[in-house]
């Protein structure tokens, strides 16, 4: 029995610490926890666009509410800076691929302080706007999609901090990036959001 | 659909949440996508 049990331990190299967890999945783990929480925000999301469309569409309400202006010009600006924040995150990404720590390091901080830009050009809107989200149901709709989008932009720059304090620190090679990586998939998806939100609140 | 994609690694469906590299060459798409919309409705806008 004991001899069976050692070499049962030896077969698998080692015996401390639990027994290695079932994988059902084929994706990886931390991409498939990654998967399952933008699908689980494709759905948040998409609650408060059927609020946007039930005022405009099925309620015929007018879009802004009459009197309330939308700073068109000024979320544009905005967009191109987090859109800009994308192709900055791509480029870090990309570098530590290839072995670039330079631009690991310069893509990780551009991309934080665009966010955190876009993120402060947000507030300063908010404050500046002239309507609270209890003024009636079209700012309440506009505080709720912009501010749900606002705090994914927040989380972001939270997981942004971590990426690039790490990158400053020397972590990361071309072998091992994933956290660099799934951190990236979820800033391109919030950006992704926001073309979205923009066209929908702002445009149309 | 499946086989073949395996056999054609490179002609895989795209996957945004598969890899940083897929996700960004989503987010191009719905740029794409946006300013034809965006475009569409300004030129309809200026017409009606």
């Amino acid at each position: 029995m004991e001899a069976a049990s050692i070499a049962h331990a030896g077969a698998h190299g080692d015996n401390h610490g639990p027994p290695e967890a079932n994988r059902s999945s084929r994706v990886e783990a931390p991409l498939l926890g990654m998967l399952l929480f933008i699908i689980s925000e494709v759905m948040v999301f998409g609650s408060f666009f059927t609020a946007y469309f039930f005022i405009r569409v099925a309620a015929g309400a007018p879009w802004p509410a009459p009197g309330d202006h939308l700073p068109v010009e000024v979320a544009g600006v905005n967009t191109a800076i987090l859109v800009s924040s994308s192709f900055t995150m791509h480029w870090a990404q990309h570098s530590i691929k290839n072995g670039n720590r330079f631009g690991l390091k310069a893509g990780m901080l551009t991309t934080f302080l665009l966010g955190a830009t876009f993120l402060f050009i947000q507030l300063n809107e908010y404050a500046n706007i002239g309507f609270a989200p209890q003024d009636n149901a079209q700012a309440t709709v506009f505080y709720s999609l912009t501010g749900l989008h606002g705090a994914h932009v927040f989380i972001g720059l939270l997981l942004l901090l971590f990426v690039t304090i790490r990158s400053f620190r020397g972590h990361y090679s071309p072998e091992q990036y994933r956290g660099v990586e799934v951190p990236g998939i979820y800033w391109h998806f919030v950006d992704a959001m926001w073309l979205v939100v923009y066209t929908t609140v702002y445009i149309l | 659909m499946a086989r073949s994609a395996l056999r054609h690694p490179g002609r895989a469906v795209l996957n945004p949440l598969r890899s940083e590299e897929e996700a960004f060459r989503f987010l191009l798409y719905v740029i794409a996508v946006i300013v034809v919309i965006i475009g569409v409705v300004l030129l309809l806008r200026a017409a009606l």
